[in-house]
């Protein structure tokens, strides 16, 4: 995706910003509320067209493609899927297979296996005869992760997947996600609002404010005190990982402060 | 990363090769067999189960399979029952006697059934009853059908086949044509439905056009713009009653919905609109279950929103109108009859849409029976019959909503 520009209405969401994700790579966006991460996802999905730049998949144009073409090789999981309807998660995670079947012809053997599929390994087998309406948000999440994978996409795209989620979901979501980029060859992007899981996770990171690109590189470029307090306006300090020894961010409250420097931490990158 | 380093081109080898031949294989037929069950997963999961008692997502394999022929068995029983039933009766064999016999006429084969009733009971069956309990049938299939078709799109369960205004818009060409008393018929059919029926088209259009935001269709713009030229013609169709007078009554009886004084003619006129709508609406079937998750996830698996949106409601508002030019507005059919099909059957349009079509069916026809007995030699509006049934039910469904959250 080159360098494109997506307005709503007068507004201008997204200027000048570039994204390119190729097989195996998990790519963060990062950025404050309204700093357009969303508008560039659904720009890269082909949902939204930009008034400038082009977006292309496979090396052609995205907006020339079918949206059933899109689909067999870019699959989109949303923020909030939601749905009135009690539909199975048999039923919706079969959905994810619409794109390759033909009008007339119902589910194949293979369509099937797809979806029992992506559902061992979003773990939500167990619940395949459930309605939609009454799962968790976590399981919500996972059901509809099992979606996009039933749709054997390339490019996995994936919009705040950890939101809403508890530690031990946010891990088992990203570990998923890390797991399909190195084992099964995707290209994942995932906007993400967790800096130290994107900095854990991610092979590159993109990091974004006002519609604009505000940094990209790998995490230990991206990620450093001050990146951060010009991009989200707080102070951290910045260290490694204990055990990966990827950049983590600690938030330097205004409480932190008043307690006195006695209660910064001293090891790390600190500028608090 | 701001020139791209890869080439936005570059980034996913082609994988599709495989895969496009997936949909070629075995073509299987959309309904769901018993066979579709996720290997291994049918058996265990079936317990589980929350007090609102959801619509199935794990349908017994029989019925699945099966609800089709049982629920088509049904309303044959029902418009059995229903053509025998007024102020001459008629046992249901000599119903079956006096079909089969006719049938097999026309076949040039029927003088092994020897006819043992008299002829008034042929013709008051076949000149009266049968088109009228076919007309039911057929009005019936068609608001239901097109109304679990609005609700899937609008994702709204409580959208009916009028919320597109299609309905007032047929009011008022019929009040339009029983005020100024138009003498015209073409084909046995008098001007009211014919007038009807434009209407409600150019509603349609009307709203359609309204709805339209640079090549979108927003579906609460929509919605809107359905409500708003509906509340419009009706106040229209209100201003013509009152300055008419004499016509009140006719037109009133119009709107609550009658099938009476209908033959032949009407469901010829009637029946290539809804044929065709239903048939576009069940071939759709599978889009509507995507649809039925928004117009960006719809698009993400790859369902283009408004090429379908387009089609859908050309579709469902074209069976309404037709609908509605030889029935008047027939109330909460196309409410009622999908919510109950949606709890049992589930929300697979797949299997929604043809078990509306058959329930409204046979609903309309027994509501219709009703209408015409209840105050024999009298008519209710068979309107009012479906709404006083309806109503309570949908209350019902309020309820469950409030405790559920969800339908």
């Amino acid at each position: 995706m080159f360098s494109i520009r997506c307005m709503y209405g007068i507004i201008t969401a997204l200027d000048g910003v570039s994204l390119s994700v190729s097989g195996g790579e998990l790519v963060g966006v990062l950025g404050p509320n309204g700093s357009g991460k969303t508008t560039l996802l659904r720009a890269r999905a082909g949902a939204l067209r930009p008034i400038s730049g082009k977006v292309t998949l496979d090396g052609r144009d995205i907006h020339r493609m079918s949206a059933r073409a899109v689909a067999r090789r870019l699959a989109v999981v949303p923020q909030n899927g939601y749905t009135p309807f009690s539909f199975s998660v048999k039923d919706i995670v079969l959905m994810g297979r619409w794109a390759h079947l033909g009008r007339f012809a119902g589910e194949t053997r293979r369509d099937i296996e797809a979806a029992a599929r992506a559902m061992e390994a979003t773990q939500v087998a167990h619940l395949a005869m459930r309605p939609i309406t009454e799962l968790s948000y976590g399981e919500r999440q996972r059901v509809m992760v099992a979606r996009a994978l039933a749709q054997e996409p390339r490019i996995l795209l994936l919009d705040e997947p950890t939101s809403h989620l508890d530690p031990r979901h946010q891990v088992e979501i990203m570990d998923l996600v890390w797991s399909l980029s190195r084992q099964d060859g995707l290209g994942v992007v995932a906007v993400l609002h967790d800096v130290n899981l994107a900095a854990q996770y991610c092979d590159r990171i993109v990091m974004l404010k006002g519609g604009r690109l505000a940094a990209s590189g790998t995490p230990g470029e991206v990620i450093t005190a001050q990146v951060i307090e010009e991009v989200y306006g707080v102070r951290s300090c910045v260290g490694p990982h204990p055990v990966s020894g990827r950049p983590q961010v600690a938030l330097v409250s205004g409480l932190a402060l008043s307690m006195g420097p006695g209660m910064l931490p001293t090891s790390g990158r600190c500028c608090g | 990363m701001t020139a791209p380093t890869q080439g936005g081109g570059r980034v996913c080898p082609d994988g599709a090769g495989p895969r496009e031949a997936a949909g070629a294989g075995a073509a299987r037929p959309a309904g769901r067999g018993p066979g579709m069950d996720l290997a291994g997963q049918s058996g265990r999961v079936a317990n589980v189960r929350s007090v609102c008692l959801h619509a199935p997502g794990g349908m017994r394999p029989i019925w699945q399979a099966a609800h089709l022929p049982v629920l088509v068995l049904g309303l044959a029983l029902v418009m059995l029952v229903a053509a025998g039933t007024g102020s001459v009766r008629i046992p249901p064999t000599e119903v079956a006697g006096i079909l089969i016999h006719r049938l097999s006429f026309v076949r040039g084969g029927g003088a092994a059934l020897q006819a043992e009733w008299p002829a008034s009971h042929e013709v008051i069956l076949l000149q009266v009853r049968l088109p009228r309990i076919l007309l039911a049938a057929m009005v019936g299939a068609s608001l239901a059908t097109a109304g679990a078709a609005l609700q899937g799109l609008l994702r709204n369960p409580l959208a009916d086949p009028y919320v597109v205004g299609v309905s007032a818009g047929a009011g008022l060409g019929a009040t339009i044509a029983m005020v100024a008393g138009v003498p015209v018929s073409i084909l046995g059919v008098g001007s009211v439905p014919i007038l009807a029926f434009l209407t409600a088209v150019a509603t349609m259009v009307v709203v359609y056009s309204l709805a339209r935001v640079s090549g979108r269709l927003p579906t609460d713009t929509f919605l809107l713009a359905g409500v708003v030229v509906g509340s419009f013609l009706w106040a229209a169709i209100s201003f013509l009653l009152v300055v008419s007078g004499d016509t009140m009554r006719e037109a009133m009886m119009w709107l609550m919905g009658s099938l009476s004084n209908k033959g032949y003619a009407h469901v010829k006129m009637a029946f290539p609109y809804m044929a065709a709508g239903m048939a576009a609406l069940v071939v759709l079937a599978r889009d509507f279950n995507l649809i039925s998750l928004g117009d960006e996830e719809a698009r993400y698996l790859g369902l283009d929103p408004e090429e379908f949106k387009r089609v859908a409601i050309v579709a469902a508002s074209l069976v309404t109108a037709a609908a509605v030019s030889v029935g008047g507005i027939i109330g909460f059919v196309g409410l009622v009859v999908p919510h109950t099909v949606r709890l049992i059957l589930g929300p697979d349009h797949r299997v929604l849409m043809p078990a509306c079509a058959v329930v409204g069916a046979g609903f309309l026809v027994a509501a219709d029976t009703l209408a015409r007995v209840v105050i024999a030699p009298g008519e209710i509006p068979v309107g009012v019959i479906t709404a006083l049934a309806g109503g309570p039910f949908f209350l019902y469904l309020l309820r469950r909503r409030k405790t559920c959250g969800v339908l």
